[in-house]
């Protein structure tokens, strides 16, 4: 039973990872009504400006203020110069430029910094938190940030007209335009702020696995099962969502002994079909119901 | 005095098919127009003209200012209102939030709740459902919000694009005794496509008729309905 217990702590560790990046996938989700491939690897490139920041001497604090409005900006930039042509294109256009900003991120990552594996600090320290409790410092902080970033978004769409707005853009584009809505510019707003979160959560999870170019690639598709499971049109949802995806990894690979690590990745894959077959609209999240 | 709309010499076009061609109307604050005319002859894409949301050349003034090279959201804030073609219901939004969204353009929130109060008040229904997801309405409640989302915005010229489509009789009736209410009280200017005319006729001061892209008529509402040819195409009788 206690190693049961301790499964599932390690399980909610990984999820935390998970559960930041879903929470990213489903801001731009909302934003845009498409999953962005290529958010990863955003959030891999903030991950190395801040390394490269921290290599130059600035205090962690100043280094994630500053990533963190960059990368915004990084996502402002994409929508308004990148993505913005696109706007009443085909879906698969739009895959077809995720795809391409996904490879071009990668390779500029990897041209810039090379492909060596480099240690990234964490301000909390690996510690434990509780004597064997299983869960370190740096972990229980993770937790911690990825709560704060979601209250603060669940105020932002609740409370702020910006935040109805947003929802609203989403909801029936046409129809905000016409109630004085600039929908572009809300759209790129979305992207800054699933960027800037994307930003946070590469700068979490690097201390645990390492930077390296290729840090977001399995790690985005746990994100994506976890958004599915949760639902793309509820943050809390994709939050608990990454959490669950994090448990029943490492439930699975502990107890399921043809699995072990080298399958882990299909049980991402095999949860996000289950979910979309009984469960499209996630766990939690809302189906929208339309009356013609 | 200026027009609170003047349209010459207007051409539109999705893509590379042109349906409008030369379109030219005018119309005075405080008047309900009525643009008639038969199923794809242009009413719709002459609203969507008005407002930005197709390619556009030529004249639209509305209040003075030449707004023909705006993008939408600029021409809503400039008081234009717009009831869309199918409703345009922000669907997975609640009721409530729909009004708030036809607000957007406005800053005191005590106002805008004062609004959405009053439109509660006006339709019952609707502030039975505030919470409800707005996509579950029936048609006749759908379409009592778009025209309460529209009037959110407080706009000085409000586009109606068949407000009776696919309407009971009674929700229509309904419908044109809010508009006529609407205008009496609040003198809101309006320029209704309708497919129904008779209906539109009983409320417009004037009327002009589309075929094809083109005006081929327009004048007092009286007159358009006295027309032999507008009887027989548009009236049944
Ligand atoms: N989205 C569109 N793309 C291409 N052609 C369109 C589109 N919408 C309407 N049309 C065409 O434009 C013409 C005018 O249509 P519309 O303005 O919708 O007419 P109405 O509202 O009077 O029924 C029609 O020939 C129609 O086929
Ligand atoms: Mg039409």
């Amino acid at each position: 039973m206690e190693f049961f217990f301790s499964q599932v702590l390690s399980g909610i560790a990984s999820g935390t990872i998970y559960a930041c990046l879903a929470l990213a996938v489903v801001m731009i989700y909302q934003a845009i009504h498409h999953l962005n491939f290529a958010q990863g690897e955003l959030a891999v490139f903030s991950t190395y400006l801040a390394w490269q920041m921290l290599e130059a001497g600035l205090p962690y604090w100043i280094v994630l203020l500053l990533v963190v409005l960059l990368s915004f900006g990084l996502g402002w930039f994409l929508q308004m110069v990148v993505m913005r042509p696109f706007q009443n294109a085909p879906m698969l256009s739009n895959i077809v430029v995720f795809i391409a900003l996904f490879t071009i991120f990668n390779s500029l990552t990897g041209f810039i910094w090379g492909h060596d594996i480099k240690t990234f600090p964490s301000p909390f320290g690996f510690g434990p938190l509780v004597e064997n409790l299983g869960i370190s410092r740096h972990q229980a902080a993770m937790m911690a940030i990825s709560a704060i970033i979601l209250t603060i978004l669940w105020a932002f769409f609740r409370f702020t007209r910006i935040g109805l707005a947003m929802r609203g853009a989403v909801s029936n584009p046409v129809s905000s335009g016409l109630v004085g809505v600039n929908v572009m510019a809300i759209t790129a707003l979305g992207w800054g702020m699933a960027s800037a979160i994307g930003a946070v959560s590469g700068l979490l999870v690097a201390p645990v696995v390492f930077l390296e170019p290729n840090m977001m690639l399995s790690i985005l598709i746990y994100a994506f099962a976890g958004a599915v499971v949760g639902g793309l049109t509820s943050p809390g949802g994709a939050v608990l969502g990454g959490f669950i995806v994090g448990i029943v990894e490492s439930l699975v690979s502990t107890y399921v002994p043809v699995i072990g690590a080298e399958l882990k990745l299909p049980i991402a894959l095999t949860l996000i079909i289950v979910v979309l077959l009984f469960q499209p609209a996630g766990l939690f999240g809302r189906r929208d119901i339309q009356r013609v | 005095m200026t027009s609170l709309l003047k349209i010459s010499d207007l051409t539109a076009a999705y893509g590379t098919l042109t349906v409008l061609h030369s379109v030219a109307l005018e119309m005075q604050a405080g008047e309900i127009i009525a643009l008639l005319g038969a199923n794809g002859a242009g009413k719709t894409s002459t609203l969507r003209a008005i407002c930005g949301m197709i390619d556009r050349k030529g004249t639209i003034d509305f209040k003075g200012k030449p707004t023909s090279h705006l993008r939408t959201e600029a021409i809503a804030r400039l008081g234009v209102s717009h009831v869309p073609d199918g409703r345009g219901t922000f669907s997975s939004l609640t009721v409530e939030e729909n009004l708030q969204m036809g607000a957007m353009t406005r800053r005191s929130r005590r106002e805008i709740l004062e609004d959405i109060n009053t439109w509660f008040e006006r339709f019952p229904r609707l502030k039975e459902r505030r919470r409800q997801q707005a996509g579950t309405l029936s048609g006749g409640e759908q379409q009592m919000l778009a025209i309460a989302r529209a009037m959110m915005l407080r706009p000085d010229l409000l586009l109606l694009d068949e407000p009776s489509f696919g309407l009971a009789p009674q929700v229509t009736e309904q419908i044109f005794r809010t508009l006529a209410d609407l205008r009496n009280s609040q003198g809101t200017s309006m320029l209704i496509v309708e497919q129904n005319a008779n209906l539109a006729l009983e409320i417009a001061d004037h009327a002009y008729v589309i075929e094809t892209g083109s005006i081929v008529m327009g004048g007092p509402a009286a007159t358009v309905m006295a027309d032999d040819a507008v009887r027989a195409s548009y009236l049944g009788y």
